[in-house]
């Protein structure tokens, strides 16, 4: 689902906005399905009409059926239904609950797997005759037409599932069953599930306004209203549930590999997404999206839901009327990666940043994959599905994997670091987290793997989906953005040992073959060093843009605390009352700052990211380490580690045990203390140790070493959609129909300033930038451009350096 | 002979009628489950969607239950006992509780759904820790996740399973020009 009445802020305005989209009627022209009578339509739905254990759901949403793009709330519901066509089987029970049982077999089911509510905490909705049928025009109605459209998606997905890995389970172990995210345990273990005691609930009357979500804690799908129509459910229209299932089902395959470890024994969850943007929810988004076009074949998606009222439904392959007359299904007219990251097809002269319009390139990429394999591979639609479900499911299996060997047959930190919960987390979160190249990656290396040359005993594709082929169509998505494949992974161990390795050269990751891709094939897709970027250099141009005006800041507080589920330091004001809304960095103030970062070439750079997160730029001593790119500090006088420091020259070997690396791993920001008429650059705690009268209790958390300046878990890492060539940053943003450019909380990192800092105090925060369509970000020059060991992005090698440097003043 | 060979079809559908009338199909536990827990919601009337639910209490409190190890503590044990580096407390849920709300609007209903005690392994030490869901209620909007809390503290160590909402309250910030050194 998209952003809804975006750049809304009150609900005033948002209700005026609407009362006029309602009034203009603005569903776009392009989308209007032509007009068409509704056969067999009924006038009622009653339950004396269907048997036992059935009832009626809409075969599509409202506008597809009608054909009117503009369908009245006010018409007849019924007259939508047909009543032999869209008769279903829905459940047995006397609720609207379902047991699951993903072989068909009767083994391995979960009793109740999916159930309906009304909303939270409500009672179900109770039959006991079993007949399903409730008057459309009704909000039981909605509750039943989401749940028999789960129902529908989930047979889908199962019956896909157990053909896939049914199909897996009959190959010798020598052979692709080895590189196989799945293994045996993938039923008894019940990984295909959140857990075997979870029910995936829908709220279809869900009292929500304008919006959707899939909530993992609460295993949950809610299905909102409208502001003003209250005939409008967003339950209505089956495709947002395909969508909100489609977010659901990426939990499920990103957890595949910490569920078949046994129920509990991971105790995290992976996610894609950790903020308002990033390349993770755009990700998210367009896998959702594609979702729909996996149970429909449709190219369009939610014409009721987000089209009717609101004009933001989206297309779904580049043949879609919708689109543009410069969007085709040729290479060279795809909806390629970073073009059309703000690409609103609905309002093509008003750009915008949202994970829901960069996420229409992933779902039109997968859509042509799967066209793709279906031609290639020379199979129908249906089975051409099954296949890109089974690699989507391989390749996010891999990527979320806590136990890092990331396949069968995969050694310790293949993916995610290390066989610590803990650290993976940390890698997937912030520190290699899932953007999109590591993604097209690891997509790329499954289909070659599973319907490609790299399988020679996998029977569902004949003759292989070719490896030209392949980075042929993620070229013309702007995807071909790795140079190998990195078959070989990134783990960083010794492969005898599992425990470091004599020199880097030796680790897994670096022994076997990688697979180069073809650079060849690489026409669209654009790489860029990351030399590239850089502050600002324009006469008089800021270093960076600082956010601390207190409404704002407890308005980025409260949605870091429930979203991030961030807990500031109780050191700070509850309500912020040090923020002074002076752009400057205060003591006592919670600030925000975006980097006023300059793109130096001549293409677009995307998925700008920024870390404020811990990493290795000290020695055991303390001393930093001036060889990450920055050459800071300048000289061992001014707090620099002496130049041939072993600490510094490593990465650092992280252990299952969790054995502390935190003691090579320091916070981003040093500080600057005066020693007689001698200056160094210091890490916090030796200012903690020369001020008198504070202790450790005083300092914003456990870890002295950012004591008086820290940057939050989950406030971390910033993240800029894109960069033009040859442009700041702010220049890059989209303006709004006014002209105006707005900045959003995800561009920036925040900090937390101890109300103990003295003003006058300087800072260096020595912050870690990368993007996505990076030339030697992810590719080590030294291994002929394999992917970085996982414990090289604890180092500034992959990235590149950016000092902040500022003094807190009040 | 010519009775008995017009009355055979007769009585062989009169007995396959008989058949089918008394074959009962056995009835999976399951869908014995589910009928008994129809039976147990038909004694809860049902509630129109757009009325607020009755109150709940905020946090419920966590039943005893023994910890789970996550991980092989073998590997840490010494003469047969974990070092911790914590000790539980009754304390931690109000904690809990209280650092959750800090700074939080006032319209803001926040549930706390203890799950299970754990002890997590970290290096050569143990942790005594709970996992929790956290729910956030407020005017048309809705976060929840899970969190792991320390037992002793209540401070949160760890949070996952963030909702994905799709409209997304987006926050427009005022930049201010850093003043560079």
């Amino acid at each position: 689902m998209n952003t809804v009445v975006r750049n809304l802020q009150n609900s005033k305005s948002a209700f005026l906005a609407v009362g006029m989209l309602i009034l203009c009627a603005c569903v776009p022209s392009t989308q209007s399905p032509k007009k068409r009578s509704v056969s067999g339509g009924s006038t009622t739905n009653s339950p004396s009409s269907v048997p036992a254990t059935f009832g009626r759901i809409f075969s599509d949403n409202p506008v597809v059926i009608s054909g009117n793009a503009e369908y009245p709330t006010e018409s007849n519901f019924n007259t939508l239904l047909n009543a032999t066509k869209d008769l279903v089987y829905l459940t047995d029970a006397q609720t609207l609950t379902n047991p699951c049982d993903p072989q068909g077999v009767g083994i391995y089911v979960i009793t109740s797997c999916y159930n309906a509510l009304p909303d939270r905490l409500q009672p179900p909705l109770v039959n006991n005759a079993k007949k399903w049928a409730y008057d459309a025009n009704g909000a039981e109605f909605v509750q039943v037409n989401a749940f028999g459209h789960k129902k529908k998606m989930l047979d889908q997905w199962f019956s896909h599932q157990s053909s896939y890995v049914g199909a897996f389970s009959l190959l010798p172990e020598s052979s692709l069953k080895k590189d196989s995210a799945l293994t045996e345990q993938y039923f008894s273990n019940y990984s295909w599930w959140f857990s075997p005691s979870t029910s995936l609930v829908s709220w279809a009357n869900c009292d929500l306004v304008d919006n959707a979500f899939f909530s993992p804690a609460e295993t949950a799908i809610c299905l909102g209203r409208d502001l003003i129509d209250a005939k409008f459910w967003l339950g209505q229209d089956p495709t947002l549930m395909y969508h909100e299932l489609g977010h659901g089902l990426t939990q499920v395959m990103l957890n595949t590999r910490n569920k078949m470890e046994g129920v509990g024994v991971i105790p995290y969850n992976s996610s894609l997404a950790f903020r308002t943007y990033d390349e993770g929810g755009v990700l998210g988004e367009g896998i959702a999206d594609w979702f729909s076009f996996y149970v429909n074949g449709r190219s369009h998606f939610a014409e009721w839901g987000l089209g009717r009222y609101l004009s933001q439904s989206r297309p779904l392959r580049e043949s879609d009327s919708s689109h543009t007359a410069a969007v085709s299904e040729s290479d060279d007219a795809r909806l390629a990666y970073p073009d059309y990251l703000f690409y609103d097809p609905n309002f093509t002269e008003n750009p915008f940043e949202d994970i829901h319009y960069g996420g229409q390139i992933i779902s039109h990429f997968m859509v042509a994959l799967t066209e793709d394999i279906k031609q290639e591979c020379s199979i129908d639609l249906a089975s051409a599905k099954q296949l890109t479900v089974g690699i989507l499911h391989e390749a996010l299996a891999e990527l979320g994997d806590l136990t890092s060997k990331g396949h069968k047959s995969g050694k310790k930190g293949f993916v995610n670091l290390v066989d610590n919960y803990d650290w993976a987390y940390e890698w997937l979160r912030s520190y290699n987290s899932i953007n999109i190249r590591k993604f097209a990656q690891a997509l790329a290396r499954k289909t070659y793997q599973i319907a490609g040359p790299g399988n020679v005993t996998f029977t569902q594709c004949s003759p292989a989906y070719s490896k030209d082929r392949i980075e042929r169509l993620w070229d013309s998505y702007g995807l071909l953005l790795f140079k190998t494949y990195n078959l070989n992974g990134s783990s960083h161990f010794d492969p005898f040992t599992l425990d470091a390795p004599a020199t880097p050269a030796q680790a897994i990751g670096h022994q076997g073959s990688a697979l180069s891709v073809s650079s060849a094939n690489r026409l669209r897709t654009v790489l860029v060093d990351k030399s590239a970027i850089k502050l600002d250099p324009s006469p008089g141009a800021p270093p960076a843009f600082v956010f601390d005006d207190r409404a704002q800041l407890q308005a980025v507080a409260n949605s870091l605390r429930q979203s991030n589920g961030v807990i500031l330091s109780e050191q700070l004001d509850a309500e912020l009352g040090f923020n002074n809304g002076n752009g400057k960095i205060s003591p006592g103030e919670f600030v925000g700052v975006a980097l006023n970062l300059y793109n130096d070439s001549n293409s677009t750079i995307a998925g700008v990211q920024i870390l404020a997160s811990d990493w290795q730029h000290a020695n055991s001593a303390g001393k930093l380490c001036a060889n990450q790119g920055d050459n800071f500090p300048s000289s061992e006088a001014e707090g620099a580690a002496p130049a041939a420091d072993a600490e510094c020259g490593l990465s650092p070997i992280f252990n299952a045990a969790g054995g502390n690396p935190n003691s090579s791993l320091d916070p981003v920001c040093v500080v600057q203390l005066n020693e007689g008429n001698a200056t160094k650059w210091v890490q916090q705690d030796e200012l903690l140790a020369s001020m008198d009268g504070l202790t450790s209790n005083d300092c914003l958390g456990d870890d002295t070493k950012s004591c008086f300046i820290r940057s939050p878990k989950g406030a971390d890492v910033g993240w800029m959609s894109s960069i033009d060539g040859k442009k700041n940053w702010f220049n890059t943003l989209p303006q709004d129909e006014n002209g105006n450019r707005e900045i959003k909380g995800h561009q920036a990192v925040f900090f937390e300033v101890s109300p103990w800092i003295a003003p006058g105090t300087t800072f260096i925060c020595r912050l870690r930038v990368r993007f996505s369509n990076c030339n030697d970000c992810y590719h080590d020059v030294n291994y002929s451009d394999d992917d970085y060991l996982d414990n090289d992005f604890a180092t500034g090698k992959p990235f590149k350096m950016v000092n902040l440097q500022f003094t807190v003043v009040d | 002979m010519k009775k008995i060979l017009i009355a055979t079809p007769f009585l062989l559908v009169a007995v396959f009628g008989l058949y089918l009338f008394t074959k009962k199909e056995p009835i999976p536990n399951q869908a014995l489950t589910e009928r008994r827990q129809s039976i147990d919601q038909d004694k809860q009337k049902r509630m129109p969607a757009s009325l607020p639910s009755s109150e709940k209490k905020q946090v419920q409190p966590a039943a005893p239950k023994k910890r789970e190890v996550i991980g092989d503590k073998k590997l840490i044990m010494k003469n047969g006992k974990l070092n911790f580096t914590n000790k539980p407390s009754k304390t931690w849920l109000s904690k809990l509780e209280k650092s959750l709300g800090r700074g939080s609007p006032s319209d803001t209903k926040i549930e706390i759904k203890p799950e299970r005690s754990l002890i997590l392994l970290e290096g050569s030490l143990a942790k005594n820790t709970e996992q929790v869901v956290v729910v956030f209620n407020s005017e048309n909007n809705r976060n929840s996740f899970r969190a792991m809390v320390d037992s002793q503290t209540g401070k949160v160590i760890r949070t996952w399973d963030h909702t994905i909402n799709e409209n997304k309250k987006t926050i427009n910030l005022t930049p201010y020009p850093l003043q560079s050194n």
